[in-house]
């Protein structure tokens, strides 16, 4: 694969998206997740904290690309309320075992209908990422040092689903014959 | 029983796999322990005192002749020729290399079996009645709402990391002999209103460091809905329990702390909303999961109890095992026998791997090839003929599991304690073995009846100390092993929780201890009253006078 | 006085193991290096958790010394010194079988010039 460089900005993350229709990979990904008390770059993609939307939120939506992160006990209807219009959610897994950001993400794809992206952010290693995949996340920032490229064989170790999920509305025995 | 299908069997082969990859990377050094602890949790892997435990499900207890004999394969092969089984009926292997796992995960899978989410923050093995399908009371059959159950948690994406870890129990008979009341969901089949079945369900209840009563959050839940509804507890439970301390973490404190009512009303607003999802149990999936547990082709059999009076009264001891181990089967002419995993020699719950085969040939030979392992570590043959117990019992003696003794005082509960567990603060496998043998002749004697004994080496009580009619638990003080006594507690439909008595004891005076409070009961109780109902009506004064004398 | 000894669980079969003074991992808690205080393990500690491929949870327990080495203070640590007191094994339940050493067959792979020698038969069983 092709990597470029970009001189004026930071180095690029190396991401893992799973979209839903297609093979999981890695791609580049220049996002920069903007802390409450550093001003917005002109351009590129930005995210921006949850409190900061809620307080700035008619001037950054004046601004294109800017995503909101989300902490993992918001509710989610206050959340779909305020994120009209907005492309790109991260959602933090402030510990791998911490599972709200699960239970978040399933509410804002099937009860609220979001259909941007839906990033893990925080302790996200490699043997969650399919549990957070079927619950509609669709990218994953891997904790730091562990390898993107290593992560993907994670998607292919199970096929077989039970329950339904963001990914599937149908539990096992509505999808196939069972015998 | 359920039969796997080929997605069954897949999810459980691509399972092993999975950890065949986990534990190369492991050994390999490409994780370290703290990154693999969660990823063997999850496979119920342990690091106990002396070496990894590996804890292997047995769904609500139910066993194939072909799944026992897989059970002592493994326990020959990959361990050290026995196993244990458990409170929860599962069964633990204490002895495995790390880098056998995978095999032993394999040769489970080839039987139909796994250990997954026998361990960790996840939901755990579905726990039933041990004599579910043949009890004479049952209202429905609890097993299929079990497997349906296990199914739709088996690696629920949603519920991968819960505050704590969540377990369920199903009932379907009057007497709950699942102990319901003291899961964090217990359902019981009960009859609704309008004639038809509905599940009543309980949510909150548990032992360990506080243990609470579980409470009713709905009366008549429409089977149909049984994924649906516990999808919603989940869902509440998981984006509002605590998190931020471990010991405040299970699900009875977020019921707790709401309020029994306001949490219902929580989850019927989440089940509101997904009421009418695919999760909605429709009629088909239902009989198919209920087909597989139809009752077996029975031998019509008049019931001639009056078969057995001879040899009862040549026998004694077989007389005592039928008064004690052999219950009443709802098939005519047919009966349900425990077998004794309490012998006094063997740590209680402990097999061999020559007992395991023999129990899989006696289940072939006497139970259509069907074995129970119960809560209260024993096994049963489901299906027995009545005029074969005679036979039965001669064999079951010669291999050390004709005990006389199922639910008296000498079938202790017991958890491994600190011979094994890394948890534990006192030792219980021998304070059990001392109990059995101190007091088979004393129950002998005085006919101490239904009493039930349960030892914990550490407070979170997976002996079930709480609710032991006497209940021990082992504390550390100062780096020594004592032992806490409690009385009063029961596990059944009138459940409580024991109080303790008084000051703990040393290990070497324990047993006196309860032989002290046995003496008492024996002194107060009136005429065929229960070690429970004595200590109830009297209190627990006498007892503490008896043992700490008058201060 | 209390002294201190550095001791973990075997990665390949979690078996217990102490830390002898050349920076060897022994079975034998006879062999184990005992320290005069929790704060001179600090060394022995720090390289113990660089040999995570080979041993889980390094940590110090307090011992007391006597003529025949070190013998552990808490309850826990006599027991995980001296193996579970009630095995089918001690108990003489498994026949033949009880009186064969327990052969852990995984291999430890070898850590180049400071290699943790690690027995590979346990005689306790």
């Amino acid at each position: 694969m092709a990597t470029h460089e970009s001189a004026a900005h930071a180095p690029l993350r190396r991401l893992v998206v799973a979209p839903r229709a297609g093979q999981p990979r890695v791609v580049d990904d220049a996002l920069c997740h903007i802390a409450d008390d550093e001003p917005l770059p002109l351009l590129g993609p930005v995210t921006v904290s949850w409190d900061r939307w809620q307080s700035e939120e008619s001037t950054l939506r004046a601004r294109a690309n800017v995503g909101v992160r989300l902490p993992n006990d918001v509710e989610p209807a206050d959340v779909a309320a305020r994120i009209a219009g907005v492309d790109r959610l991260t959602i933090d897994f402030p510990s791998f075992k911490d599972g709200r950001g699960y239970s978040l993400a399933r509410l804002l794809r099937e009860r609220h209908g979001y259909e941007g992206e839906l990033r893990a952010v925080g302790d996200v290693l490699r043997d969650q990422l399919q549990a957070m995949r079927r619950c509609g996340f669709d990218s994953f920032e891997l904790k730091a040092g562990k390898d993107p490229e290593d992560a993907l064989e994670a998607f292919a170790e199970f096929d077989v689903l039970y329950q339904p999920a963001a990914d599937e509305a149908l539990p096992l025995w509505r999808r196939v014959r069972r015998t | 029983m359920y039969r796997y299908d080929a997605h069954d069997q897949r999810i459980v082969e691509q399972r092993a796999a999975q950890f065949r990859r986990q534990v190369q990377r492991r050994l390999a050094g490409e994780i370290t322990e703290d990154e693999f602890k969660p990823l063997r949790l999850q496979n119920g892997l342990y690091m106990q005192l002396h070496a990894y435990m590996l804890r292997v499900a047995v769904p609500y207890g139910l066993l194939s002749a072909a799944q026992m004999r897989q059970l002592a394969h493994i326990a020959r092969t990959w361990d050290k020729g026995y196993g244990h089984f458990t409170t929860r009926q599962n069964i633990q292997y204490n002895w495995p290399d790390l880098a056998d796992v995978p095999a032993i995960l394999d040769a489970l899978a080839e039987v139909q079996m796994h250990a997954i989410q026998t361990s960790g923050n996840c939901v755990r093995n579905v726990t039933s009645d041990p004599f579910a399908g043949v009890a004479a009371d049952e209202i429905a059959d609890p097993r299929p709402y079990c497997e349906i159950l296990r199914q739709w948690s088996t690696f629920h994406p949603e519920f991968a990391a819960l505050p704590r870890k969540f377990k369920i129990a199903v009932t379907g008979a009057e007497t709950d002999r699942a102990a319901v009341a003291w899961h964090d969901i217990g359902l019981r089949i009960v009859r609704a209103p309008d004639g038809g079945r509905a599940i009543q369900v309980l949510v909150g209840g548990g032992m360990g460091r506080t243990p609470v009563v579980g409470k009713v959050i709905r009366e008549y839940l429409p089977e149909a809905h049984l994924l649906t509804y516990t999808e919603a507890i989940l869902r509440v439970y998981n984006r509002h329990g605590r998190r931020d301390n471990m010991y405040k973490a299970r699900i009875k404190i977020l019921v707790d702390a709401m309020g029994a009512d306001a949490f219902a009303a929580e989850v019927d607003a989440e089940w509101a909303e997904i009421k009418d999802s695919g999760l909605l149990l429709d009629g088909d999936e239902l009989a198919r999961v209920k087909a597989h547990f139809e009752p077996p082709r029975y031998t019509p059999l008049e019931d001639d109890p009056s078969a057995l009076e001879a040899p009862r009264l040549m026998d004694p001891e077989f007389a005592r095992w039928l008064d004690n181990n052999v219950f009443a089967h709802r098939q005519p002419g047919y009966r349900i026998v425990v077998l004794s995993l309490k012998n006094g020699e063997l740590p209680p719950g402990d097999a061999t791997h020559t007992q395991m085969d023999a129990v899989a040939d006696l289940a072939d030979d006497f139970s259509m090839g069907r074995v129970v392992v119960t809560h209260r570590q024993n096994l049963v043959l489901p299906d027995v003929e009545h005029w074969r117990l005679h036979s039965l019992w001669r064999k079951l003696r010669t291999l050390g599991f004709a005990t006389p003794n199922v639910e008296r005082v000498t079938d202790v509960i017991c958890c491994p304690g600190l011979d094994y567990c890394s948890l534990a603060n006192a030792r219980s496998i021998p304070v059990a073995q001392e109990i059995s043998q101190r007091l088979t002749a004393f129950d002998t004697e005085h006919d101490l009846g239904d009493l039930h004994l349960n030892i914990s080496g550490c407070i979170n009580a997976c002996g079930h100390h709480h609710v032991g009619h006497i209940g021990i638990l082992g504390i550390n003080k100062s780096g020594e092993e004592y032992y806490q006594v409690m009385i009063g507690g029961s596990n059944a439909d009138d459940a409580s929780m024991g109080t303790v008595l008084g000051r703990a004891f040393p290990r070497d005076g324990i047993v006196d201890a309860v032989e002290t409070v046995l003496k008492t009961y024996v002194d107060h109780r009136n005429e065929h009253e229960r070690f429970l109902d004595t200590a109830r009506r009297i209190g627990f004064d006498p007892f503490k006078e008896a043992l700490y004398g008058n201060p | 006085m209390p002294h201190f000894v550095i001791s973990a669980n075997r990665t390949a079969d979690g078996g217990v193991v102490y830390l002898a003074g050349d920076r060897r991992w022994t079975p034998e808690l006879s062999a184990a290096a005992a320290h005069p205080s929790k704060a001179a393990t600090r060394d022995g500690l720090s390289w113990a958790r660089t040999q995570e491929a080979f041993v889980c949870d390094p940590h110090p327990i307090k011992v007391k010394l006597d003529a025949s080495g070190p013998i552990p203070v808490d309850t826990k640590q006599q027991i995980r010194a001296a193996g579970p007191e009630a095995t089918l094994a001690a108990l003489g339940f498994l026949g033949a079988q009880s009186d064969a050493p327990f052969i852990h067959r995984a291999e430890l792979p070898a850590d180049g010039a400071a290699p943790p020698s690690i027995t590979a038969v346990d005689a306790r069983a």
